[in-house]
């Protein structure tokens, strides 16, 4: 059973949201549901994935809304209705797994999301993906990283998108986990030395020891 | 219905000069050569004045009073050339007499009609009483009322039919004139709806969005979009068509708009799109598109569709209509028809088209302009 929490101004939300994604192979259960950020963290019992409305009523950040939640352990999926590609940019940078346009999304994508979080891997969702195509101040991305964005930002499948760039599908998925890794890395602060290292063993890079 | 009418009174006066063919055979081999040649004279004028007389009635209005006239002309001659020694089973022109009378009675008008179509019924009850020597008053008088018993009835059958067929006209054209009210109700009604719907996409959305916190009020974004807004609203109160047919995003939106309208779910991804490209060109993009989801639709086999429009550095833009569907194999599927539909119509304003799909795949199809 996959555990979620749903932090959305709109009581509607946080009400359907449990019933929408309870059915399928696994079950997703929603355990927790406030209407800020303050509120969820402060629940005794929380989910680890946590999907995220952009704008919340109480006029918090989103990407200190999206910081604090990562900060707390969680996962975050960002659930808007509407986000310009610099929003969809600032949320990867701040760490967000993927963004989900709330007009566009049907329950299967948001539930295969969830899973494929909850499963470790790394989901991005066409419009994620389009935005961050779309995006002038993206960071260095390398240009087999754009064309994946761009070709998959399409709607185009993952097969579909390894076949026509040449490459594996593995390959392809191994890439968004790098764009993201990237964005994310730009977003992260690097207090003292020692947080270096550490951030490069979460991106899983080669384990590097700061130097004295 | 007239020219219904018409065959049949032919049909009959056919039957009406073939049933006395017996009977002038019977007396041109009794009488003398020169009886036998008037009395064959007079019928064969008679019965080739007929054939001319349905000929030219398809034409024009039937020269029912001629034809009258003939018959009564064929009647004196047929009595004269008999004698006083006829007899009344000779008298050949009981038939034609009757569909002469139908023919005054059915396409001449007025109170006359009755009179004319009377001439070959009296002649035929009087011309014998002036010749003949030994008369069947009682035959002469079941024949003269046989004459008026069928062309009375003849009147009154076409008189019911074409009462009818008047009905029937009168309500085609009430029914015709509903359907045309019913069209044009249903179009300022399509139109309205359009406007409200283009209310709904532009000034309504950026309201709410202002409303909701959305978008900061002074920035570059809500002013484009305010502006944008005005546009519409402008040509909304000057009455020109909603989507300027150089927009090629209102264009497009339609287009997404309808197809999601049946059934299919269709994620616009649209940025930077030029405010304004050849009209030509937009038709050709838009139709182009069209075709594409068509092709979703009925062969993908999946309910949704991307619809990524971008605008390129040198003014142009590029389309691309993408499903996850069932995709086909490039090398064993010729060209389907609506890529080669779709890809004359971006080639004839000077753009071009791709395709691109693998079985489980999905399909996708580009469309670029300039090529």
């Amino acid at each position: 059973m996959i555990e979620i929490g749903v932090i959305d101004d709109e009581g509607f939300y946080r009400d359907v949201m449990g019933r929408w994604l309870d059915d399928g192979d696994e079950k997703i259960e929603l355990v927790a549901a406030t209407a800020t950020v303050a509120e969820y963290l402060a629940l005794p019992r929380r989910a680890p994935i946590v999907i995220l409305d952009l704008n919340l009523a109480d006029g918090s950040m989103f990407t200190t809304n999206i910081r604090s939640l990562i900060a707390a352990g969680h996962q975050v999926v960002v659930f808007s209705a509407w986000a310009e590609h610099s929003d969809v940019e600032a949320a990867t940078k701040a760490g967000a797994e993927t963004y989900l346009h709330k007009r566009t999304t049907d329950t299967a994508t948001l539930a295969s999301v969830v899973r494929e979080v909850a499963a470790g891997e790394s989901p991005m969702t066409v419009d994620h993906a389009f935005a961050l195509s779309r995006n002038k101040n993206c960071p260095e991305l390398s240009l087999r990283q754009r064309q994946v964005l761009e070709t998959y930002g399409s709607g185009v499948t993952l097969k579909a998108t390894a076949r026509r760039l040449g490459m594996s599908e593995s390959t392809v998925k191994e890439h968004i986990r790098r764009i993201k890794a990237k964005y994310a890395e730009i977003g992260r602060p690097i207090g003292y030395r020692g947080d270096f290292g550490r951030r490069l063993a979460e991106d899983n890079g080669p384990a590097v020891t700061p130097a004295e | 219905m007239e020219s219904w009418i018409l065959t049949s009174l032919a049909v009959l006066r056919v039957a009406q000069y073939a049933a006395p063919v017996p009977t002038l055979v019977s007396m041109i081999s009794t009488e003398s050569v020169l009886r036998a040649v008037a009395l064959l004279g007079g019928f064969l004028m008679a019965a080739g004045w007929s054939a001319f007389f349905f000929w030219s009635a398809h034409r024009s209005e039937p020269a029912a009073a001629v034809d009258v006239a003939v018959i009564c002309l064929v009647q004196v001659i047929t009595a004269v050339v008999l004698g006083p020694g006829w007899t009344t089973w000779q008298n050949w022109t009981y038939g034609p007499a009757v569909g002469a009378g139908m023919a005054a009675v059915l396409y001449l008008h007025g109170a006359a009609r009755w009179v004319i179509a009377a001439a070959p019924v009296v002649l035929y009850g009087v011309v014998p009483l002036v010749v003949a020597d030994g008369l069947d008053i009682a035959g002469l008088l079941s024949g003269v009322g046989g004459m008026i018993a069928f062309i009375t009835l003849a009147s009154y059958v076409v008189h019911v039919l074409r009462a009818l067929a008047r009905e029937v006209d009168e309500a085609r054209a009430a029914e015709s004139a509903a359907v045309a009210r019913e069209a044009a109700a249903q179009a300022g009604f399509e139109e309205r709806k359009r406007q409200l719907r283009g209310l709904h996409d532009t000034a309504l959305t950026t309201l709410e969005l202002i409303a909701g916190g959305a978008l900061a009020v002074d920035s570059a974004e809500i002013r484009s979009r305010c502006a944008r807004d005005a546009d519409f609203l402008r040509s909304l109160l000057m009455g020109s068509r909603v989507d300027a047919p150089t927009d090629l995003t209102a264009v497009l939106a339609q287009v997404l708009h309808d197809r999601s309208a049946l059934g299919l779910r269709v994620h616009p991804l649209f940025d930077e799109v030029p405010g304004s490209t050849p009209p030509d060109v937009v038709e050709a993009i838009s139709l182009a598109t069209r075709e594409a989801l068509n092709n979703v639709s009925k062969h993908a086999g999946v309910t949704q569709a991307w619809v990524t429009a971008i605008g390129m550095e040198n003014g142009g833009v590029r389309v691309a209509v993408v499903d996850r569907g069932a995709g086909f194999d490039p090398v064993t599927t010729t060209e389907r028809g609506m890529m080669r539909s779709i890809r004359h119509r971006m080639e004839e304003v000077g753009g071009s088209a791709a395709i691109d799909s693998e079985l489980g795949e999905g399909t996708s199809v580009e469309l670029t302009w300039p090529a």
